[in-house]
């Protein structure tokens, strides 16, 4: 696979992963901002009304048979942040051309919608479509009180926002409905023209390259020059004194979620001695949370930690019964002092090792996990690939690990209970 | 030694080897050009395996709800207490296993050391290891497993429906049994279902990736032993055609009312070619009227009948066959009267024949994407491996269905008696 990163126009970015290993070709297009109060909520919205309806294709109905007939090419809109950045944008399944069975340049007419649906929407009055923005809002509202519905998940979003109240990092990259509920056609409309010509631009695109198709990109995906906002993450170190929260809900099992600060970021250059450290911790089925707080004390069925790379923070979550709450809790932190004093076995730390090396191999087999990697590279000022930080990994020691541990600080225990008695 | 028979399709430009291996295990290599290596060892066992015996047997063994995907998990020890995760952790490779209807399946990806990881599963596999101990230990985590899935609305959303669906199926239990059921496992009745199943003639071992045939026969030859003929009857009981009830509703903790909509299907072929034609059949047709593209969706999505996608899931195998469509919805009511409107609609107009060939086109599209992934490719390999099909020749049914084919399956399967709708209401909702 053959790397290249280039800047057609200025703050724009194309990434082009150029293999032949796969029969569908991924394009994808991110406008890149700081993560807000004030925008977070308009811009989620935008990818949401764009794909509603163009100039050509006024219906999503249009619109969804015109890719069919591109052999299911697909436009998928996206939302998400990475640190204190957030990304909206579209990711494109693009099958390749060799395998029409017409004459059909799927490639090309897949660009040509993306194009519109970036920069023709469908308007009326000079603002979006009434009907568009009022449909969408409620959508995305609806789908802001929807992430409920997934206890594990919520339980995990849910420390992180008590965790980063007061930071940028607890505005969800979804918005809130209060904010939606406010956002005018108008504004957004403004918003929407302003964040085509100012947000930075990261176009990535893996699969069979050529000029043919850098000329289609450069085509369709035609920004002009501009001067992005710095995109950048505030970083809390170490944690001061511990927050405590629980809340109840209609639930069977409860859900443990303990947020802790790293005191280690991707950009310090030394964040692979932290990727080590969570998979001995708990980034595996040999971790010591799985080994101990599952297969020993049979407390939960999953039980990991999850760290964010750009913010520094990581969550440890695991669904218990309630009254082992205080049990989980405390051979979580056991199994955290145990790394601190360096009681990590050569086997815990081996397959620790083996499985990172394993899974940084496995990226290349996935477009949206190179994509993921080189993003999170590029906000950190980083062009390592996976293979080179492979080689920083094996020269690890144990003490590496201890050491990352011991920047580690506990900073908000989250606890979602089961209301009063479940047995009735 | 081994006869190795080479199948290929044109279109898809792919190929791959099978093997009778002389164990009894079906063996079938998939080259693919990946970092990732993807091995996946199943048994034609899964949860609606609840009553077999022997040919030979008088009586019926019947055991207790969930025990199959415990028995999975209880795979993952073995006699000199090594965890299996932590074999695999020697060569890096990934482990994990499941338990479906039908299917119990161990597999791993691995980009090194692959035959090493090999050795590991067919050892594993086939060397299995229960004392009370291990399975009281069991009893805590997959308790927990359980009560988490309660939790989940888009469980308890599509395990109401097949319970709605059907009368006796044992689709109708689920997969991994309740805190009750599972307490009733006992080593003795882990052994009598592994000692029946997991005989190497009902088992196939699929592996995807860059490897070499012969190098995968040396590992099946190093660990493997000739096994029993298998000769087990797993107790299917008849099923009528139509769903055992209209409705069925519960309320749990979410945002906005959830709705599946079930088509229950009984009429399923003896012959495999027949059921790949119409398990491509069914699937252009639910996306013909339900799918992204439809009038359908689009009306009640502009119309706010619905929020969000409605998701589709066609199966047909030997054992079940359904079309559901699920989704969110303000009043699932609505959404469900509209559906009947539609269903009825286009029996009259029959379907519509451009729709047909573009939906066939979608299809096409999708099955050429899934050999992007050399996960995808085992585990839709295995699907049909164990209902008697295979992918390349399915590629070339689908290639060739017909329209009139396509438009009378869709007459005979939508039909009143045979459509039930499951909700899940918030719980403030009176």
């Amino acid at each position: 696979m053959s790397i290249k990163r280039f800047e057609p126009a200025k703050g724009v970015f194309v990434n082009v992963f150029d293999t032949p290993k796969f029969k569908n070709n991924y394009l994808s297009v991110s406008f890149a901002q700081p993560l807000s109060k004030e925008t977070s909520s308009m811009n989620a919205l935008l990818p949401l009304i764009l794909t509603r309806g163009t100039v050509n294709y006024p219906t999503m109905e249009k619109m969804s048979a015109a890719l069919d007939n591109l052999y299911a090419s697909t436009i998928n809109t996206r939302c998400f942040k990475k640190g204190e950045v957030q990304f909206i944008g579209f990711n494109c399944g693009i099958l390749s051309n060799s395998y029409a069975t017409d004459d059909c340049d799927i490639f090309g007419g897949t660009l040509d919608i993306l194009h519109e649906v970036i920069f023709k929407p469908y308007t009326e009055n000079g603002v979006f479509c009434e009907k568009y923005f009022e449909t969408e809002k409620k959508n995305l509202c609806d789908r802001i009180a929807a992430q409920i519905n997934n206890k594990t998940s919520y339980a995990i979003t849910r420390a992180n926002q008590e965790m980063c109240k007061e930071e940028s990092y607890g505005i969800s990259a979804m918005g809130d409905e209060e904010c939606v509920a406010k956002i005018d056609n108008h504004t957004l409309f403004e918003h929407y023209k302003n964040v085509i010509d100012t947000a930075q631009i990261e176009i990535f695109f893996v699969g069979e390259y050529s000029d043919e198709i850098e000329a289609k990109i450069l085509g369709a995906l035609c920004f002009k020059d501009r001067s992005p906002e710095v995109l950048s993450t505030s970083v809390v170190r170490s944690a001061a004194a511990v927050k405590e929260v629980t809340e109840s809900q209609n639930v069977n099992q409860a859900k443990l979620s303990i947020g802790f600060r790293t005191g280690k970021i991707l950009s310090d250059g030394d964040y692979y001695k932290f990727v080590l450290f969570n998979e001995v911790f708990g980034g595996s089925p040999t971790s010591k949370l799985f080994m101990n707080v599952r297969e020993k004390l049979s407390l939960c069925y999953y039980c990991k930690s999850i760290p964010e790379p750009q913010k520094g923070v990581m969550i440890v979550t695991a669904g218990v019964e309630e009254s082992n709450k205080e049990k989980a809790q405390n051979e979580i932190l056991a199994q955290l002092n145990d790394i601190c004093d360096c009681n990590i076995t050569d086997e815990e730390y081996e397959s620790a090792v083996q499985s990172i090396l394993n899974a940084y191999r496995e990226i290349d087999d996935n477009p949206e996990s190179i994509e993921s990697w080189y993003l999170g590279r590029m906000l950190s000022g980083l062009t390592t690939t996976p293979a080179e930080t492979a080689e920083q990994i094996k020269s690890c020691t144990k003490e590496d690990v201890a050491d990352m541990a011991k920047g580690i600080t506990l900073d908000t225990v989250y606890f979602m209970k089961p209301e009063g008695d479940s047995n009735e | 030694m081994n006869n190795i028979i080479e199948k290929s399709s044109a279109l898809l430009r792919e190929k791959y080897y099978y093997v009778k291996h002389k164990s009894g295990l079906d063996i079938y290599v998939f080259p693919k050009k990946m970092a990732s290596t993807y091995a996946l060892f199943g048994t034609k066992y899964g949860s609606i395996d609840s009553r077999f015996k022997q040919v030979s047997d008088e009586d019926f063994i019947e055991v207790p709800a969930g025990i199959a995907h415990f028995l999975e998990h209880k795979m993952f020890e073995n006699e000199d207490g090594v965890d299996t995760f932590a074999r695999f952790a020697k060569t890096g490779a990934q482990a994990n296993a499941y338990t479906s209807f039908g299917i119990t399946a161990y597999l791993f990806s691995a980009t090194d050391k692959v035959y090493e990881s090999l050795d590991i599963l067919l050892d594993y596999v086939t060397h299995p290891y229960f004392t009370k101990e291990n399975v009281d230990k069991e009893q805590g985590i997959i308790a927990q497993e359980i009560k988490m899935c309660e939790d989940n609305p888009g469980r308890a959303l599509s395990f109401n429906l097949l319970k709605s669906m059907y009368s006796d199926h044992n689709i109708r239990i689920d997969i991994a049994g309740t805190v009750e059921s599972i307490s009733q496992i006992t080593p003795e009745l882990l052994y009598s279902c592994y000692n029946t199943f997991y005989n190497l003639n009902n088992m196939a071992l699929c592996v995807c990736g860059e490897v070499d045939i012969d190098k995968v026969l040396e590992s099946a030859d190093r660990n493997l032993k000739e096994a029993e003929p298998f000769s087990v009857i797993s107790e299917a009981k008849p099923e009528k055609p139509q769903v055992d009830k209209k409705y069925c509703t519960c309320k749990m903790q979410v945002s906005m009312p959830m709705f599946a909509i079930g088509v229950k299907d009984v009429a399923i072929s003896a012959d495999p070619i027949e059921r790949m034609k119409k398990n491509a059949a069914i699937s252009v047709i639910s996306d013909m009227l339900f799918g992204k593209s439809s009038s359908f969706y689009n009306s009640m999505y502009d119309e706010g009948i619905v929020s969000g996608a409605i998701d589709l899931w066609a199966e047909h195998n030997k054992s079940y066959s359904f079309i559901t469509l699920s989704g969110e919805a303000p009043d699932p009511d609505v959404l469900y009267n509209r559906f009947l409107e539609l269903v009825e609609k286009t029996k009259v107009t029959g379907l519509d024949k451009e729709e047909f060939t573009r939906c066939k086109r979608v299809m096409y599209a999708g099955l050429v994407k899934s050999f992007d992934s050399t996960e995808e490719i085992a585990n839709n390999f295995l699907g049909y491996v164990f209902d008697d099909g295979d992918i390349l020749e399915f590629t070339d049914i689908m290639g060739n269905l017909d329209y009139e084919y396509t438009n009378k399956q869709f007459k005979d399967m939508f039909c009143d008696d045979y459509y039930t709708l499951s909700t899940v209401y918030p719980v403030d909702k009176e």
